[in-house]
């Protein structure tokens, strides 16, 4: 009948269990994810993470020479298939989450990479770093069909598989 | 009860019975439907609509048959047709029905259903809503979608643009503004909330004194078009975004999902990603039942009671953490397995807290039941009768606590839950009290059926190495939420899926509210609403409309708010 | 009268005024102890509540003119009664009249403040303003007549000449600070302004500084409310320790004591139903009322 007088000693027993914040222990396990942050040197600006990002926090944003691989933190939702896809390992998954800020451009972190462009139509298409690192991986590509762009490396195989015979 | 039993001695009698009725049945519409191949998990019969009635009412002479799902699909990219789905399933043989009606654009009337299964009322008027098929011999009326959204334009169809919806949309509150001579308006959309709920919801209440005579509800106030968001996502996208449906079961979704699509492309997942996801789910039901018990105590009055369940819950938080990098949206299912694994350590500890967490809650739950005012208003209200139930096919704890033994992961067994032994709760007194004590059982079962699948863990991978889609594959992936049967339903596409049907459990159960409401108090209204354990989620917009351009933006409200900010500064 | 003894009324009236808030403020740490957290910051956080609701704009709809009237003169009658009965436990030596027309005073002036609140929350057109209303008149039709009831058994318990005199005093104590604790409104029985149900009840139509003076008036009644019982036994039993003064020390600390467990009490129970208060309401009192005239008669048979 007066069971319901117990939690009296139990919360006798307890104490507080309040975690006064920003003075005591840290909130988060090993194992959290928060924000990410992209290693430019490591980084060869292949767009996987792009592809990949659900809510697309990570983007490509283009100005001029330069590739901007941008990522908003107002957008992340701390996944991390980002880290999961990257080819290079180039991007750490923290543990940060004090984000918070109100100038909006403290959310934005920029990876620039320089472009090649194509030497016969001046198309900007692929970092430098991708292609040198396709350079070294794929030996047997013939030399005069790397610096052009897709559409102009076509022409220019058909070119010279005709013009061959 | 007996069914329960016979499941037990594993002798299945009524399977047994099923199973000859099923035979019967699909003996009997040789000449009206078609049967066409589906797998071992689902039965598929396609009938023209004129044999529809026909064949359903055939199908329900098989006993304890319960609709589970509805799909309407815009299929005349592939084949020409549009295309209903009515899904059926059958407890005691663990296997789906699915009975598929095509039809063409030019006539999209198909004869209603709604004197056969009560259920499907709902389904109906959403198809109608969305995707624009009429349903003969019913009313029909604005479900969905807001009352003054535009007659021809439907969002599910594959050939809807946003323009037709712009050029069309007339807000009705522009020829009011034209009436009081304003410049332009904002529409602020606040309520309605009622302050028994937290979220948005609508219940009319008609009470004559403190009785309650009757009950209206409206919802889907916060309709986000997310199946028809998921269409244009990869198919590992969608899990995060499936996660985000709802705020507290989230990970049952992104698993209903990946379940449906692996299913339908028959991918072998790994035995160790099922011991995890079912490790996962458990947990989401521990912390689940634990926030509803919080809740239905605050509303109760006791907040002790509430303060306590919740810092029990904390811990199932925290281990939840530690196990897959997050509190709530666990980010860890994708389609072929999971992405983060369980080692000895980890099981350690998680054995350490679930062994602290049932300590404290045996005691708990003991003191916060047998305070005079939580038994005296929980019992005897709220009732629902076990024939609705069972004609509305209600699912979850809802159900349960009406003595209707329906539990998906002993009907329709997925993950790991196969290979361990457990009970389901049932309770037969049919009001609060029941449907309280079932989820309280629930927790000690999650907590033993954690331990089960701790202990047995096996090696492997986590994950399948890789797979190929491959277009125009149904399947039908279905979780034990915690508040009852999620089920979904994919059409697979190239790289994406082409139809996705999310069905939450609280969609099935809301029309039971209305039977439960009948003359009670006023004061038990907001227990008894909670008592199903409603789930909704809550986002709201602002429209500007400039009256003299006619031009409609639609703006974000925290974009208001910090203009108004920045005006103030 | 010494010069001493006025100014320990005049302390003790005082201490009227500015306890109460910081009684509450008690209240809600002891609560939020028992539920594991830390509650509000210091134990003035109900006087700061007060004053920062005092200090907002006074916005009153053109149909609820009359709040402010009910209000006023409950707060005056409040502190009368303070008055009156610091006066009265200063000078239990010298009463001028016998001291059941105290009783009489204290009780008349009680109920009058309850029903002039009850003319505060009628006079607001809510809807859950009138479901809240309806549900504190009947709690108050039950208690209000017990209080008065017991009221009387206790003293009449005093000058029963039996050796019983104590059990029957015990037995009807017991039921007035019973009746005490329901009158307070507090958990168990606060359905008036039961929040998820009826949103604030019938205090939904005050905001500002109505609602910072309703919330100072109740604070002060419950106070007063638990330091009745305590002047009425001072009284009956014409204590006499010494200085005049000690009587009205010992008058607050034990009103704040009974304050205290009272607190306890309503953290650990939940909201009740009306008709479920109403009946358990009426089952006790009658049961109390039944088990003194029986324990009455069986010593006057003796």
């Amino acid at each position: 009948m007066v069971q319901f007088l117990k939690i009296l000693p139990i919360s006798a027993k307890i104490g507080t269990v309040t975690v006064m914040y920003p003075y005591d222990r840290p909130l988060v396990t090993e194992s959290f994810r928060g924000a990410i942050e992209v290693d430019p040197d490591k980084c060869i600006g292949c767009g996987a993470c792009t592809r990949i990002c659900p809510p697309k926090a990570l983007s490509f944003i283009q100005e001029g020479e330069t590739l901007i691989l941008r990522y908003f933190v107002g957008r992340c939702i701390f996944c991390g298939m980002c880290a999961d896809t990257c080819p290079e390992k180039a991007i750490k998954i923290t543990k940060e989450f004090e984000l918070a800020s109100d100038q909006i451009y403290e959310l934005y972190s920029d990876v620039q990479h320089s472009l090649s462009i194509c030497r016969k139509c001046g198309k900007k298409f692929v970092t430098r770093k991708l292609m040198n690192k396709v350079k070294n991986l794929v030996k047997e590509l013939p030399e005069e069909l790397l610096e052009l762009c897709p559409n102009c490396r076509r022409i220019e195989s058909l070119l010279r598989t005709t013009t061959t015979r | 009860m007996y069914t329960y039993l016979s499941k037990l001695c594993n002798v299945d009698a009524n399977g047994k019975f099923n199973e000859v009725y099923l035979n019967e049945f699909i003996q009997s519409i040789q000449g009206m439907a078609r049967i066409e191949e589906g797998g071992t998990d689902f039965l598929r019969i396609v009938v023209l609509k004129d044999n529809l009635y026909n064949v359903v009412e055939k199908l329900l002479k098989i006993k304890d048959v319960y609709l589970r799902t509805m799909v309407s699909s815009d299929e005349r990219t592939i084949n020409g047709f549009f295309k209903l789905y009515y899904i059926f399933g059958i407890d005691t043989l663990s296997k789906s029905v699915i009975v598929e009606v095509p039809l063409t654009e030019n006539d999209l009337i198909v004869p209603t259903l709604v004197n056969l299964v009560k259920a499907v009322d709902w389904y109906e008027r959403e198809a109608h809503d969305l995707m624009g098929i009429k349903f003969a011999g019913r009313n029909q009326y604005r479900f969905v979608l807001p009352d003054d959204w535009p007659t021809d334009v439907y969002p599910l169809r594959k050939d809807y643009a946003i323009q037709d919806l712009m050029k069309l949309y007339t807000p009705k509150v522009i020829e009011r503004a034209k009436e009081v001579e304003a410049e332009a308006v904002t529409i602020i959309p606040i309520g309605p909330y009622h302050p028994a709920l937290h979220e948005p919801e609508y219940f009319e209440l008609y009470v004559r004194g403190e009785k309650i005579v009757d009950v209206r509800y409206v919802g889907f106030m916060v309709h986000r078009g997310i199946e028809k968001l998921g269409e244009s996502m990869k198919y590992n996208q969608v899990p995060f975004l499936a996660e985000r449906i709802c705020g507290i079961c989230g990970f049952v979704h992104s698993t209903s999902y990946c379940q449906a699509v692996e299913q339908a492309l028959q991918i072998d997942v790994p035995e160790r990603a099922q011991y995890i996801r079912s490790i996962v789910l458990e947990l989401e039901r521990l912390h689940s039942h634990l926030l509803w018990l919080g809740v239905a105590f605050h509303l109760l009055g006791y907040d002790t009671g509430f303060m306590h369940s919740w810092r029990i819950r904390e811990q199932v938080m925290i281990l939840a953490e530690l196990l897959t990098g997050s509190r709530k949206t666990y980010g860890i299912n994708i389609v072929g397995g999971v992405r983060r694994d369980i080692d000895e350590d980890k099981i350690r500890k998680s054995l350490e807290v679930l062994k602290n967490v049932e300590k404290e809650f045996k005691t708990f739950i003991d003191i916060a039941v047998s305070v005079p005012q939580v038994k005296a208003r929980l019992k005897g209200t709220g009732i629902l009768p076990k024939s609705e139930a069972h004609a509305l096919s209600l699912v979850g704890p809802t159900v349960r606590g009406s003595g209707i033994p329906r539990d998906i992961r002993k009907d329709y067994p997925y993950a790991a839950y196969r290979y361990i032994h457990f009970d389901v709760a049932v309770q037969d007194e049919c009001d609060n009290m029941a449907r309280a004590l079932v989820r309280i059982d629930e927790i000690f079962e999650s907590i033993d059926i954690l331990r089960q699948l701790l202990d047995k863990l096996p090696k492997g991978a986590i994950a399948v190495e890789s797979w190929d889609p491959e277009p125009h594959r149904i399947g039908i992936g279905s979780v034990e939420a915690p508040r009852g049967e999620v089920i979904h339903m994919v059409i697979t596409g190239i790289y994406s899926p082409y139809r996705w049907r999310v069905r939450a459990p609280t969609y099935q159960n809301l029309p039971a509210v209305p039977i439960m409401l009948r003359e009670i108090e006023l004061a038990d209204a907001p227990i008894t609403i909670a008592s199903i354990d409603p789930c909704f989620s809550c986002t709201d917009r602002a429209l500007i409309i400039n009256i003299k351009t006619g031009k409609i933006e639609g703006v974000p409200l925290y974009v208001l708010s910090r203009k108004k900010l920045e005006a103030v500064r | 009268m010494e010069l001493t003894t006025i100014l320990a009324i005049f302390l003790s009236i005082s201490l009227y005024i500015f306890i109460p808030p910081i009684l509450d403020g008690i209240e809600r740490k002891i609560k939020a102890n028992i539920q594991t957290r830390y509650g509000p910051s210091t134990i003035f956080q109900t006087w700061y509540d007060i004053l920062k609701l005092m200090s907002k704009e006074l916005i009153i709809s053109t149909e609820v003119r009359y709040l402010i009237l009910p209000l006023s003169i409950s707060i005056t009658l409040t502190l009368f009664l303070a008055i009156v009965v610091s006066f009265y436990v200063a000078s239990t030596k010298s009463l001028l009249l016998p001291y059941y027309s105290y009783a009489a005073l204290f009780l008349v002036t009680m109920i009058s403040i309850h029903a002039l609140h009850l003319l505060l929350y009628i006079s607001s057109a809510n809807l859950f303003s009138i479901i809240g209303t309806f549900r504190i008149i009947s709690i108050d039709v039950a208690n209000e007549v017990s209080f008065a009831t017991f009221l009387v058994l206790t003293m009449v318990s005093r000058y029963v000449n039996s050796s019983a005199s104590l059990s029957l005093f015990i037995l009807s104590f017991i039921p007035l600070l019973i009746a005490v604790y329901v009158s307070s409104r507090r958990l168990p029985y606060d359905l008036h302004e039961a929040e998820p149900e009826l949103a604030s009840g019938s205090i939904i139509e005050l905001s500002g500084p109505i609602l910072g003076l309703y919330i100072y008036n109740h604070l002060l009644e419950k106070y007063l409310l638990t330091s009745i019982p305590v002047a009425l036994i001072m009284l009956m039993f014409e204590l006499n320790v010494g200085n005049q003064s000690i009587h009205l020390l010992f008058l607050h600390i034990f009103a704040a004591i009974i304050y205290m467990v009272f607190s306890i009490v309503s953290t650990i129970l939940g909201r009740s139903r009306i008709d479920l208060a109403f009946k358990t309401l009426i089952l006790i009192y009658s049961l109390a009322i039944i088990i003194w005239i029986g324990v009455y008669i069986f010593e006057q048979t003796l």
